[in-house]
């Protein structure tokens, strides 16, 4: 199955089967809140108030099991495509009905922090979704069927071939070549990881001198016009690589939100709830 | 097509190569580190499938894969033909073709590992940080920090200050509190309302008991007049033993919640009210456009004491105020004014007697000094012109009165009207000239004062003067008048309450019809039509809002707490 089929059924299960049975909840709910009207404002101690708070509760514990239920490697994987696609759907109803649990009412205390966090987390989820509906296949295409590892091996070959050819030139080229060998790297910190494009690259320096300083000498020498072609090719394949790694890190880096905060959501939960009886 | 491959292996000292060929047939030949490969390269920087070799009518054609390229004769190139003696590099491996076509009928070539994997690789690879799995924490360690964080501020913290808090403490005392006595703020799930903000950092003042509703003690602690809405040995349906205060009185949602106004609250059961109450006396009312007429409570009789309550709709049954006095709205309203005794004239306004209390709410007491004296003295003797009669009851209007005369008799100042000559004399001689007053003179002169009086109190001045604003009854027993008990109501509809205030802007007499007024028994309460033609229901979208609780209040203050 292709990578883009793979995306496609966990939105698209069972022709939205789940999508259907959230707005079927959802709607149901938003009836529920229009329809009841409390003799005092509408809030969460109200009987539908109770009522949407424990679909709400019930919900987030229930999107917090998928944590556990996709390392449970031996239930197979189709079975954890159908749990994808309730969590997706489930996890936005819980946006309206956990809303229309708070009554609208937002405040400085542990249960807006809950509310809050509850939001965050379906954001950063929704933010996940949209990045694998988009990455895997840019992956794919970015790699051109090339692991890291060979391009690793092809940049270092490159990088032979390099300091081969450049022995006998200049000596501004040869230190160029050199460092461009030596110091050249992939990945880097968090922030280079993201954002390639802050690398300060000794291999796009040394192709920038070559092309500006000794362009006009490739007439004459065969081989700077070889070098020029050598560090393009090398550039490219930096640039595939480093691409690689920024998608590596989108891919994952949504987890250090959505996971942290849909924690968080429990401790809050928790908190509300214990708060809500203490001091009833 | 067939190649013969010379694997030059290593080199020997003496300079040439130790070699092994390997003859391969297949309609192309494709290098890679793929195990599917012809020639299979082991180098890792080689790719899977990296080139091909096929032959097209006898000439033979390399071609690099993919993204991959390679290099002939020095130049980088993806496609080429080959013919002997050309140079290929492949990745770390240099290819020559040679010239041995005859002899071994086939495609011959060297292939040589020239460039074996050195430390380039490793280098760049310690150099490189391609893997993600923190972001100064792992995923865990941040999911740990955020519950924990939260947790402490959620639960650990108020925890602590429910704890460690003094109980029954004053909730006015405004002394310094620890921080730590504030965490469980944190749990407030909304404002308070502004009549309990001004405890609204110490929980446990309504808060006595953890996992326990505020109970109904904390709040009677203040509240000690909210008795039942009807009494419970009549209306045991409507009895609220045994109901939560905060069923109804929600707090922590800002000044909303705590009262109910809505009129459902009350329509419930008050727009059929013979359904749950069948001995209950009260008209059906659904909302305000529906609001039955007004009755107003009146006095009925004053001895005993007894009550009547009157429908003001303008029908026959007139409401009768039994106020015992005597007014004309109409006279004292007239347009043109009323003439003051001095001989002027003034236009009296409604504001001229009706002032308004501090709050606004209700009306001042009429005060005869204040608001009637001005025109109406109580002047009782043309000789004493600045003498008046005390307006506080009538044995002591007859005491001043009698006063009046004695010191008349003790001045010996008096001049009879009839015979003014004659009297002055006589009576400078009782008392004036003499000089020890005898028994009998001063006998003689309280006499004659308290005849005086006697006179003056049955005359114009006495009898006929009061009669004009009271009632007068007269005394059996002593055969004697008096002026009957006066009885102003402050309420005439004491089951609502009403404020003038908010109706400031409007004339009185849009409401009160007194201009018309000829007796002071009128009742000049507007009927409900009056109050109906600016207010209607909670939904009305053409008049003022009001609902019940605008002038009706739930409890009833007369009525014991409930239990």
């Amino acid at each position: 199955m292709s990578q883009h089929n793979v995306h496609e059924s966990f939105l698209l299960y069972r022709s939205l089967k789940f999508m259907w049975l959230a707005i079927a909840l959802v709607f149901v709910c938003i009836l529920l809140y229009v329809l009841h009207s409390p003799l005092g404002e509408p809030s969460g101690s109200s009987w539908l108030g109770y009522t949407l708070g424990c679909i709400s509760a019930t919900l987030v514990i229930w999107l917090s099991w998928f944590g556990i239920r996709k390392r449970q490697y031996a239930l197979g994987t189709t079975k954890l495509k159908v749990w994808l696609s309730a969590h997706i759907y489930f996890g936005l109803a819980l946006v309206v009905i956990a809303t229309l649990h708070s009554g609208f009412q937002i405040g400085w205390n542990i249960h807006s922090v809950a509310y809050v966090l509850m939001l965050l987390t379906v954001i950063s989820g929704i933010f996940g979704i949209y990045i694998y509906a988009r990455y895997p296949k840019l992956m794919t295409k970015n790699r051109a069927g090339l692991s890291m590892e060979e391009m690793m091996g092809q940049i270092s070959e490159l990088d032979q071939q390099l300091l081969e050819e450049g022995q006998r030139l200049p000596e501004e080229i040869n230190t160029a070549l050199l460092k461009a060998a030596r110091e050249t790297y992939i990945g880097g910190n968090i922030l280079e990881k993201i954002s390639p494009k802050r690398i300060v690259c000794p291999t796009t320096e040394a192709r920038n001198l070559m092309e500006t300083k000794f362009a006009d000498m490739t007439l004459h020498d065969q081989g700077i016009s070889k070098i020029i072609a050598l560090l393009a090719k090398k550039t490219k394949l930096l640039r595939r690589a480093r691409r690689d790694v920024q998608i590596k890190v989108i891919l994952r880096i949504w987890l250090f939100f959505h996971i942290p905060l849909a924690v968080g959501l429990l401790g809050a939960l928790f908190s509300h709830v214990l708060a809500v009886f203490f001091y009833w | 097509m067939k190649v013969i491959i010379k694997h030059l292996l290593k080199k020997t000292r003496s300079g040439g190569y130790a070699q092994r060929d390997e003859v391969i047939e297949a309609p192309s030949i494709r290098f890679g580190r793929g195990t599917e490969c012809e020639v299979h390269l082991t180098d890792p920087r080689v790719l899977l499938f990296h080139l091909e070799i096929t032959e097209r009518s006898g000439e033979f054609y390399l071609t690099s894969q993919g993204d991959s390229d390679f290099q002939i004769n020095g130049q980088i190139s993806t496609k080429a033909s080959i013919k002997s003696g050309d140079k290929i590099h492949l990745g770390p491996y240099d290819i020559e073709v040679l010239d041995n076509k005859e002899k071994y009928d086939g495609v011959v070539f060297t292939l040589e590992h020239s460039r074996p994997l050195g430390d380039e690789l490793a280098a760049l690879k310690e150099r490189s940080n391609t893997k993600f799995t923190s972001l100064g924490l792992s995923v865990r360690g941040w999911a740990w920090l955020l519950s924990i964080t939260i947790i402490t501020i959620g639960i650990l913290a108020p925890l602590t200050a429910y704890i460690t808090k003094p109980k029954g403490g004053d909730p006015l005392d405004d002394g310094k509190r620890s921080l730590l006595a504030g965490a469980d703020q944190i749990w407030v799930s909304g404002p308070h309302s502004s009549v309990h903000a001004h405890f609204g950092d110490r929980c446990e003042t309504c808060h006595t008991n953890a996992f326990r509703q505020v109970i109904n003690e904390v709040c009677s602690d203040c509240h000690n007049d909210s008795g039942h809405h009807a009494d419970p040995s009549v209306f045991p349906n409507a009895s609220l033993d045994g109901q939560q205060c905060q069923n109804c009185h929600k707090e922590h949602t800002g000044d909303e919640g705590l009262l109910i106004t809505t009129e459902r609250f009350c329509t419930n059961c008050h727009d059929d009210l013979l359904d749950v109450a069948d001995n209950s006396k009260l008209k059906n009312v659904s909302n305000f456009d529906e609001h039955p007429q007004f009755y107003a409570t009146l006095i009925k009789t004053h001895q005993p004491e007894t009550f009547e309550r009157v429908v003001i709709d303008g029908g026959k049954s007139k409401p009768i105020d039994r106020s015992n006095l005597k007014f004309s709205h109409k006279k004292h309203l007239k347009k043109h004014g009323v003439r003051h005794p001095d001989g002027t004239r003034t236009v009296l306004q409604c504001g001229f007697c009706h002032k308004p209390e501090t709050g606004g709410v209700a009306l001042r007491p009429i005060s005869f000094e204040k608001h009637c004296s001005n025109c109406h003295d109580l002047r009782f003797e043309a000789q004493a012109p600045n003498r008046q009669m005390p307006h506080k009851n009538l044995s002591q209007a007859k005491d001043y009165v009698e006063g009046t005369y004695a010191e008349f008799a003790l001045r010996g100042n008096w001049v009879e009207p009839e015979t003014a000559i004659d009297n002055i004399s006589s009576f400078r001689k009782l008392i004036g000239e003499e000089p020890i007053v005898t028994k009998e003179q001063k006998k003689a002169a309280l006499e004659w004062a308290k005849s005086k009086a006697e006179e003056v109190l049955q005359g114009k001045f006495g009898r006929k003067l009061c009669g004009e604003c009271h009632e007068i009854v007269d005394n059996q027993k002593t055969n004697d008048w008096d002026i009957a008990p006066v009885f102003i109501p402050t309420k005439w509809l004491p089951k609502s309450y009403f404020n003038h205030r908010p109706h400031r802007d409007r004339e009185c007499t849009t409401c009160h019809n007194a201009k018309k007024s000829e007796e002071a028994t009128d009742v000049l309460l507007p009927s409900v039509e009056t109050c109906q033609e600016c207010h209607g229901g909670e939904y009305t979208t053409t008049k003022v809002r009001s609902t019940c609780t605008e002038c009706h209040s739930f409890h009833r203050e007369d009525l014991m707490m409930p239990k």
